[in-house]
């Protein structure tokens, strides 16, 4: 009787070590899935975050690469004096000479279509959603009749696109707004005529813009 | 006497199976361990990374928006800590400069964040501290191409993690980064003929260098 007590008490010791030494491994254990739940929760901040910065950076540069082409197809309409569908619908010498009619010929929100960017983004970054560019004319100035022209016929052009981002679940998405200054260049015949017509003038459209802004 | 003595004592097959049971948990505990470390490392690498890809966005779309004043040479002040500038915003039919400033704010220990200070309308100074991001250095600088004109702006900044405060600039707590910007150009605004198209209206002053 003896005997088996003592081989029953060794058994519960060894049992209650053993317990022991498990339960120490299970909360060294937990601490550790903690500690890593910790850093996996971390890095999937991180991991958003990059993808965030790494997204608006995308919808700049397309962004960016929209307005240039827009500012391509804007001035070949000029040079032309044509409207050239689908990118450009519309005929700009057109309608920037009737700006100078008066402020209720100012042409708003008319679409150019940035067809090229939109081909290159989709090829070679993914699918983001690159609007058409909406280009209205914000400020015009023209000399009044009877005073020498001293300033050219001139105003501003704002175009401005909105671009979303790849990947749905971040919304990255901007708008981004630049100005443009345009003006009339009238030569000295015709603007001593004062009569002009948009056959005789060329446009210019400054390649820079006067600011941007992204919102 | 004997029987009790034998009985107390561990046999040698017990001492083998604690032994081999031991040194089993201990390298578990170790490999753990060791996996903990390198998650806590990854952890922190990924917090320092999360703050200056913040502060990097931030500069980015300011930068995008710098305005010019066509009565002034130059488009911003830049000091070694501190830089200030107009951000352009469109109001009708004029363009207004609004200033903003980059400059550090002191944790008291050495060590910094950098502070974002535009100027609203009606004087209104609104402040924002990026507090994700601790900084042990911080620096502006111009980087001029003296064959295409195009300037640049870099931004070298180490940011340090914030849960070790004792640290100093240590390699293994830190992370440094660079970032370089092109300027944009002004568009012929010095040409007198284009005056009357638009007017470009600052708002305020440059906000002053901050020591």
């Amino acid at each position: 009787m003896i005997r088996q007590t003592r081989g029953e008490s060794e058994r519960s010791r060894c049992r209650a070590a053993l317990g022991s030494l498990l339960a120490i491994v299970l909360l060294l254990c937990l601490v550790l899935a903690i500690l890593g739940m910790g850093s996996l929760v971390q890095s999937t901040g991180t991991g958003r975050t990059y993808s965030r910065v790494v997204d608006t950076r995308l919808v700049l540069e397309a962004a960016d690469a929209a307005l240039s082409e827009a500012v391509v197809h804007l001035r070949r309409s000029m040079d032309e004096n044509k409207a050239r569908p689908p990118a450009c619908p519309d005929n700009w010498r057109q309608l920037l000479f009737d700006v100078f009619r008066g402020p209720e010929h100012r042409p708003s929100d008319r679409t150019i279509v940035p067809v090229r960017t939109r081909a290159i983004f989709e090829a070679e970054v993914g699918p983001l959603l690159i609007d058409n560019v909406l280009v209205s004319v914000v400020g015009a100035y023209v000399e009044p009749p009877g005073l020498f022209l001293r300033y050219p016929p001139q105003g501003v052009l704002e175009m401005s696109v909105t671009v979303r981002g790849a990947q749905k679940v971040l919304q990255v998405g901007k708008t981004v707004r630049q100005r443009r200054i345009f003006y009339l260049l009238v030569r000295r015949e015709v603007a001593a005529r004062r009569t002009l017509r948009s056959d005789s003038t060329r446009f210019t459209l400054l390649s820079d813009p006067l600011g941007t802004v992204v919102e | 006497m004997k029987e009790r003595s034998g009985s107390d004592a561990f046999t040698l097959v017990e001492t083998i199976v604690v032994a081999v049971l031991g040194f089993s948990v201990l390298s578990v505990m170790m490999g753990l361990w060791s996996g903990g470390s390198r998650m806590s490392r990854a952890a922190e690498g990924s917090s320092l990374l999360q703050g200056a890809l913040v502060l990097e966005d931030v500069l980015i779309r300011d930068v995008r928006q710098l305005g010019h004043d066509p009565r002034r040479r130059e488009s911003f002040l830049l000091s070694d800590g501190c830089l200030s500038f107009y951000r352009t915003v469109f109001t009708k039919n004029d363009i207004r400069l609004r200033p903003v400033r980059f400059s550090r704010v002191n944790d008291g220990h050495g060590n910094f964040y950098l502070n974002r200070a535009e100027l609203l309308p009606g004087k209104k100074l609104q402040e924002n501290i990026f507090r994700q991001a601790l900084l042990s250095q911080c620096r502006f600088s111009l980087i001029q191409d003296r064959f295409s004109g195009n300037r640049y702006l870099r931004f070298e900044f180490t940011v340090i993690d914030r849960s070790n405060e004792k640290v100093r600039k240590a390699s293994d707590s830190s992370s440094t980064h660079s970032l370089v910007l092109r300027i944009p150009t002004p568009s012929d605004l010095g040409n007198p003929a284009l005056k009357p198209a638009t007017r470009i209206l600052p708002e305020a002053d440059f906000l002053p260098l901050a020591l």
